[in-house]
């Protein structure tokens, strides 16, 4: 059986096994680099930013309680190394410019429209919520704890952002 | 994943995206530069303790024999200097004491 992130987390910090930290590095560094490039819209700058992240995560793991997801408490390190990214950069922190800007390519008839073109129709905020509800898989509470915001905003915003997206696609509502 | 198709065709989306930056590169650099700190880290530890005990191993004897004339010989006999000699003759260890753990959190964080 496959171990779970948590559990990994906890043989990582415990035991110092840097095998079971390779095993997470390996699972979520490619979402914690998509997270980076939606953020900051520069890959090498991503890049580091998505190093940095597992660096921090190493050094704080015994501080991840497993109380949330493994996922939810990388993603608010990844969210904490961006914005201290910005402030050194000395622009307003809370501006994820071009998080939705990217060009949209045309989309293939068979798997539907693609990532760019949905996210190219919602604003920025919305867009910042589906990343991390479908992109990181995050719940509802971990987004509004992650940014700061209630919950219920959290909610709203993302059921705006998809009957936008549906409209605009004509898709149906689920059954 | 629920029935609700724009939910699928998200979560589809994003994962397709998500999967194209995977890249095993990436998690050698990341293991690399961990281990790299780990081992400044270790070896940083090892000197400070190394430190520590032989500014231990120096002073202890010293101030050993110290209190061991105080104790015998009572106030009245302090070695010249008082209470000032006393001081003078503990203060390395105390400083000693304080600093390399000051200086090892200091470095630490540094590195």
């Amino acid at each position: 059986m496959t171990p779970s992130d948590e559990t990994l987390a906890f043989q990582a910090s415990r035991l110092n096994d840097h095998a079971a930290f390779e095993v997470l590095v390996a699972r979520h560094h490619a979402r914690i680099r998509f997270l980076q490039r939606r953020f900051t819209r520069h890959e090498a700058t991503a890049d580091d930013l998505c190093q940095e992240t597992f660096m921090t995560a190493w050094q704080k793991l015994a501080s991840f309680t497993g109380q949330g997801s493994f996922a939810g408490w990388l993603s608010r390190i990844a969210y904490t190394e961006f914005l201290q990214f910005k402030r050194r950069q000395g622009r307003r922190p809370l501006e994820v410019e071009g998080i939705a800007d990217a060009p949209a390519s045309n989309p293939s008839p068979d798997t539907g429209p693609d990532l760019e073109r949905l996210l190219g129709i919602v604003e920025r905020h919305e867009a910042l919520m589906l990343i991390l509800s479908y992109g990181q898989g995050l719940t509802i509470d971990e987004i509004g704890e992650l940014l700061q915001v209630p919950a219920g905003s959290v909610k709203s915003k993302i059921h705006r952002a998809k009957a936008r997206i549906r409209k605009h696609f004509k898709l149906a509502e689920a059954p | 994943m629920t029935n609700d198709p724009l939910d699928q065709l998200l979560t589809r989306a994003f994962a397709a995206e998500i999967d194209k930056l995977a890249d095993p590169e990436m998690v050698d650099r990341i293991l690399c530069r961990i281990r790299r700190q780990q081992r400044r880290r270790d070896l940083l530890l090892s000197t400070m303790l190394t430190l520590g005990l032989a500014a231990t191993l120096i002073l202890v004897p010293f101030n050993f024999s110290f209190m061991s004339l105080w104790l015998t010989q009572g106030l009245d006999q302090l070695p010249a200097g008082g209470w000032l000699g006393a001081l003078k003759s503990t203060a390395p260890l105390l400083v000693a004491a304080v600093l390399i753990p000051c200086l090892f959190a200091i470095t630490d964080e540094a590195v």
